[in-house]
């Protein structure tokens, strides 16, 4: 009912808002022209996004998006005008174009990275882009800067998230991470628009997705536009490297854990890329698992392939690509359990600009996932968890002369889960289910207006993935006010729903896998609300600060039936919860130091079966700081601290021997069939020490002749902080995370 | 530029120091007292224990040595408008873990019907009272789908069937049979006489629902209790079993099979949730990483419920027993 209402009044003001958009397209230039264009890197040709591109003397200009495109509309024609383009880490370039009446102009433009010219970095788009960009709880996340921070045993996508505020991580030997108070599974987690359900190698220590692969990341803690959807809390975008166009290339690296190569180059009309991973050495994982050898086995693998036809279809940009991951842990001991999981995706993606400020891409997908739990002739039950997504979708963005954009798509799903669960006597109980979820999004860019900013969007799910026919609006609003230069002020809310959601204990320390089901139909999918406010100050082109604050409500959280007694009872029950805090971050980035300080205060309270509780990963006050220093002539170095005070336990009270009842028909038994039992404190009322930790880095790039070399000497939690990781009652010792670790990492480029 | 450092100095000197932190996986002692009565309606002697909750030093509860169990506590049962009061009792039993002899309080003559109210108070040495209260099931009026035969005769299909399926249900619970939280414990028995130097002693032979492999044996698998009134036995199995009485025995005649039978045990409504959440457990059926703590005394652990007892005698066709060379005293 709440929900409704505040749908209404989300239509109301969004009308008010596109009447105001209107108004102000009433006075657009006629006669003009238009510039749109791909800016790419020189050396590998592939895409640069979030490049700023502009006109000085008109003082004009766009940012390129994910895929590298732009375009600047509304320009007087008939006349040649300099656009200047320019990017971090590369150098700036500017060239004449001749703008034509009523006609678009395509250029193509190839920046010079940096490194190949040494030196004289501009930064100053990074502040055009905030002040112009609806960019609330969102972050652009570079590879440089997973790469040049310290590192585990090697650079990772997902781990570099947790040093992003508001970010909790799951700890030292996971990857895993909760978002503003979010479980797990409430994190999207996009490869080139599909999902990957299970992102996760070697027990949840590193991601599936090699950064070398990766050509940009959007990350959102919350607020997310219309576009995305399935998920209560964030998204993370990747979007793969395109493949070198003009030279083949390759590269090869070597850690402590893994071996890798990547090969690109190009093909008639287009390009490809394909790349490898493999682990060859459990020595560094007994690091992560407190000196205990587990036999984790795992590779990834993924490619892509352009094709864009200059005669055929000149505007248009066709790409097939895939991924495989596989994880194996056999310990070649009939009595301990194996284990196996796969991610598998294969996908076409056509994108198209045409002569018009329209661009539409057409996206189809396949992800299958997998986990298998056998237990052998151990004890350990059966499990065997799949997921099949088949996703076809249409998206479409339209410029308006004024920058507005006008912005709506399709989506089609299909799902299939299944989850087997054996019992005592060796059935297969099947908890899975499909489902067709149809969804169709519109939003509105209202970006004409000089200092307010607005993306008001909603989904509109006309058939849910667990009950067919049932309908659910996602209305969405996303707003920025630029009271001066210095001071922006932005807001965002959203409603979100979930419908496939992860099966398992929350208190399970480190889950192998986490199965993937439907919502089933004895429970409402989960939806949240959030509410997002905070503001930017500007205070030089260097400096940067950023403050948010956020309160986020999930209503039908599903939570595991603490209360099942009998098999009949229901495995999953309705909760609810709710999280609020503010963030609040300073960053400097001034050649030759890139430096970030953040501070998060954060609550979050889960309300299941009547008892409120703070979830394990509710973590008061978290302080992160990194800063990278270039030292010059190839060498960096960096660090990075992160605090964390601590976060919720439940203490152990006592145990008393249980009577266990086996056969009632032998009244001996009620004498002698007792089992001790841990009675456990108040649910996580008791706080674990606080955490913190110290990682250095040191690297020098090297080049001889065309070989590139890269070597990378990481110290990991460089003052032995001993940060508790859990408590193992079988050998009553407390096992640590991450001790002090120095790694060496080499790569090799051809 | 000094002041920087200084800054610097104090953080590295603080982080450095606190290195390590302590902190407390224990937490205070939750001292409880642990009462089990599981009233039997076969017997006239009701039986019950009572332990303490303990501490180890090591988080391991199995190197407790103590035994927790609580002597001169008062237990007063209340039922049908009298006091049973229970006594102190030391059973000629082990208890294996502890190695001392079982001490548990009993009352006799106190036979347990269907459809009753029992109350229990218990006032411990200190003082401290805990008290339940459970209600027996209306066993009396349960009733069964036969009358069963082995072999079960489909009339509909005309033919034998290679299974017999027993069915049993209590109409007060019949409006949602699947959301009654009730349990049902199966039991099906061949009573039978064998003769030994001339004298004949009374055998019973339980019969499992199943054979499984277990290394190189086959090991029998009795009926586990069950949510529904259903069990299903294989004609095959029975076989089995039938066999199994004069295995090693060439002389068959020796064997008189005076009834084969089925008995249900049904837990009352405290004891049927309490079974269920550990088998719920312990089969594997929930993802929850511990079985539920569920008890159903009011200030203390423990469980107070209580079951019934129904059977059925079950027919056996001549031409199936004659396959086993026994004699039947209620031959069809």
């Amino acid at each position: 009912m709440q929900i409704k209402k505040i749908t209404s009044l989300f239509f109301l003001f969004s009308g008010f808002l596109f009447s105001q958009s209107e108004l102000s397209t009433g006075t657009e230039i006629q006669n003009s022209g238009a510039i749109k264009g791909i800016v790419r890197d020189s050396s590998t040709t592939e895409v640069l996004p979030y490049a700023s591109v502009s006109i000085p003397e008109l003082k004009i200009g766009a940012y390129t998006d994910n895929r590298g495109y732009f375009i600047i509309q509304s320009i007087p024609e008939k006349r040649k005008y300099r656009i200047s383009v320019s990017c971090v880490g590369y150098s700036s370039y500017s060239k004449y174009v001749y703008v034509k009446e009523n006609e678009i102009t395509n250029v193509e433009i190839y920046l010079t990275p940096i490194d190949i010219e040494m030196k004289t970095i501009i930064k100053t788009e990074k502040r055009e882009k905030s002040i112009d960009q609806l960019s609330i709880s969102q972050k652009n996340i570079s590879i440089k800067d997973i790469t040049d921070l310290p590192k585990g045993v090697e650079a990772d996508v997902l781990r570099a998230l947790q040093l992003q505020p508001g970010v909790q991580s799951a700890g030292d030997v996971s990857a895993r991470y909760y978002v503003r108070g979010g479980s797990n599974n409430e994190n999207l987690i996009l490869f080139n628009d599909a999902p990957i359900y299970n992102p996760f190698h070697a027990l949840g220590i590193f991601s599936v997705i090699d950064p070398e692969t990766v050509n940009s990341i959007d990350f959102y803690k919350g607020g997310f536009g219309a576009q995305y959807g399935g998920r209560l809390s964030s998204v993370m975008n990747i979007v793969t490297k395109d493949g070198n166009q003009n030279n083949f290339a390759g590269s090869a690296s070597i850690s402590q854990l893994t071996a890798k190569a990547m090969f690109q180059g190009p093909i008639p009309n287009g390009s490809f890329i394909v790349s490898g991973r493999a682990s060859y050495s459990n020595a560094i994982l007994k690091k992560f698992l407190n000196n205990n050898t587990v036999p984790i086995d795992f590779y990834d693998m993924s490619f892509k392939l352009n094709y864009s036809d200059p005669e055929f279809a000149p505007t248009s940009k066709f790409s097939i690509f895939g991924f495989n991951s596989q994880d194996k842990i056999d310990y070649m001991n009939q009595l301990q359990p194996t284990y196996n999981w796969s991610n598998s995706i294969i996908g076409g993606n056509w994108f198209h600009t045409g002569d018009s400020p329209l661009f539409s891409e057409v996206t189809f997908y396949y992800c299958r996932f997998t986990g298998e739990q056998s237990p052998n002739l151990g004890s350990t039950r059966y499990m065997k968890n799949e997921v099949k997504d088949i996703t076809g979708k249409v998206d479409v963005h339209y410029i308006y002369e004024n920058n507005n954009e006008l912005y709506g798509g399709l989506k089609i799903t299909d799902i299939y889960t299944a989850l087997f669960l054996s019992d005592s006597q060796g059935f297969l109980n099947d908890l899975g289910s499909r489902g067709s979820n149809i969804v169709v999004y519109t939003g509105y860019k209202l970006l004409c207006i000089n200092n307010l900013k607005a993306d008001i969007g909603t989904r509109i799910n006309l058939s849910g993935l667990a009950r067919w026919g049932s309908k659910f609006l996602e209305p969405r609003i996303n707003l920025k006010y630029n009271v001066n230069p210095v001071l922006s002020l932005k807001a965002a809310w959203g409603i979100y729903q979930q419908e496939l959601i992860t099966m398992s204990d929350e208190n399970e320390i480190n889950t192998i896998f986490e199965p993937w089901i439907i919502v089933p139909d004895y429970i409402n999918p989960p939806n949240s609300i959030h509410y997002i406010g905070g503001f930017d100050i500007y205070l030089d082109e260097n400096t940067f600060i950023d403050a948010e604050g956020y309160f986020k409500i999930t209503n039908n959280l599903a939570a595991l039936n603490k209360e099942k007694y009998f098999p009949t009872d229901r495995d999953l029950v309705s909760g609810s919860g709710k999280s609020y805090g503010g963030e609040l971050s300073f960053s400097y980035n001034k050649e030759p130091v890139n430096l970030m300080l953040s501070y998060s205060y954060s609550w979050t309270i889960k309300k299941v079966l009547e008892l409120e509780y703070y979830p394990r990963y509710d973590c008061r006050n978290a302080i992160k700081f990194d800063v990278i220093f270039d030292l010059g002539s190839g060498w960096s170095t960096s660090a990075m601290w992160i605090y964390g005070s601590g976060t919720p336990y439940t203490q152990i009270d006592g145990y008393y021997d249980k009577l266990k009842l086996y056969n009632l028909f032998d009244p001996s038994e009620f004498f002698l069939s007792h089992s001790p039992y841990q009675l456990n404190g108040d649910l996580n009322t008791q706080r674990l020490p606080d955490y913190h930790r110290l990682d250095l880095n040191l690297s020098k790039k090297l080049k001889l002749g065309s070989l590139k070399l890269d070597f990378d000497l990481n110290v990991i939690n460089v003052y032995n902080r001993k940060n508790f990781f859990y408590f193992d009652t079988n050998t009553a010792e407390r096992v640590n995370m991450l001790p002090f670790l120095p790694t060496l990492n080499v790569r090799m480029e051809l | 530029m000094k002041k920087f450092l200084y800054y610097i100095a104090v953080f590295l000197t603080v982080i450095t120091i606190s290195c390590n932190e302590d902190f407390s996986v224990r937490g205070p002692f939750d001292d409880e007292y642990v009462f089990d009565c599981i009233l039997r309606c076969d017997t006239t002697t009701q039986f019950a224990t009572i332990s303490r909750t303990y501490e180890v030093a090591n988080f391991n509860p199995l190197t407790n040595t103590v035994n927790p169990v609580v002597k001169n506590a008062k237990i007063k049962l209340f039922y049908k408008g009298s006091v049973y009061t229970m006594r102190d009792t030391v059973l000629p039993l082990t208890d294996p873990h502890y190695n001392t002899p079982v001490s548990c309080y009993c009352v006799k003559n106190m036979q347990i019907d269907a459809g009753q109210t029992i109350d229990a108070e218990v006032t411990m040495p200190d003082g401290k009272v805990i008290t339940a209260s459970t209600k027996t099931l209306p066993a009396n009026e349960a009733q069964y789908e036969g009358p069963y035969t082995i072999p079960e005769f489909d009339p509909h299909k005309a033919l034998w069937l290679d299974h017999v399926t027993f069915m049993w249900m209590l109409p007060s619970y019949m409006k949602d049979p699947y959301s009654a939280k009730l349990y049902y414990a199966p039991q099906l028995t061949i009573e039978y006489y064998k003769k030994e130097n001339g004298n004949s002693i009374l055998m019973k032979k339980i019969v499992p629902d199943d054979y499984i492999v277990s290394g190189d044996k086959l090991v029998p698998h009795y009926p586990e209790p069950r949510h529904v009134g259903i069990c299903t036995y294989d004609t095959a199995i029975v076989g089995r079993a039938m066999r199994e009485i004069s295995e090693n025995d060439s002389n068959k005649s020796n064997y008189l099979i005076i009834k084969v039978f089925l008995t249900v045990l049904m837990f009352d409504e405290n004891l049927a949730p309490y079974y269920a959440a550990d088998q719920t457990f312990d089969s594997g059926a929930s993802l929850n990483l511990s079985p539920p703590d569920l008890s159903s005394i009011n200030g203390g652990k423990g469980i107070f419920g209580s079951f019934m007892k129904i059977t059925k005698n079950v027919n056996l066709y001549d031409w199936f027993l004659d396959r086993f060379g026994y004699q039947y005293a209620n031959a069809n």
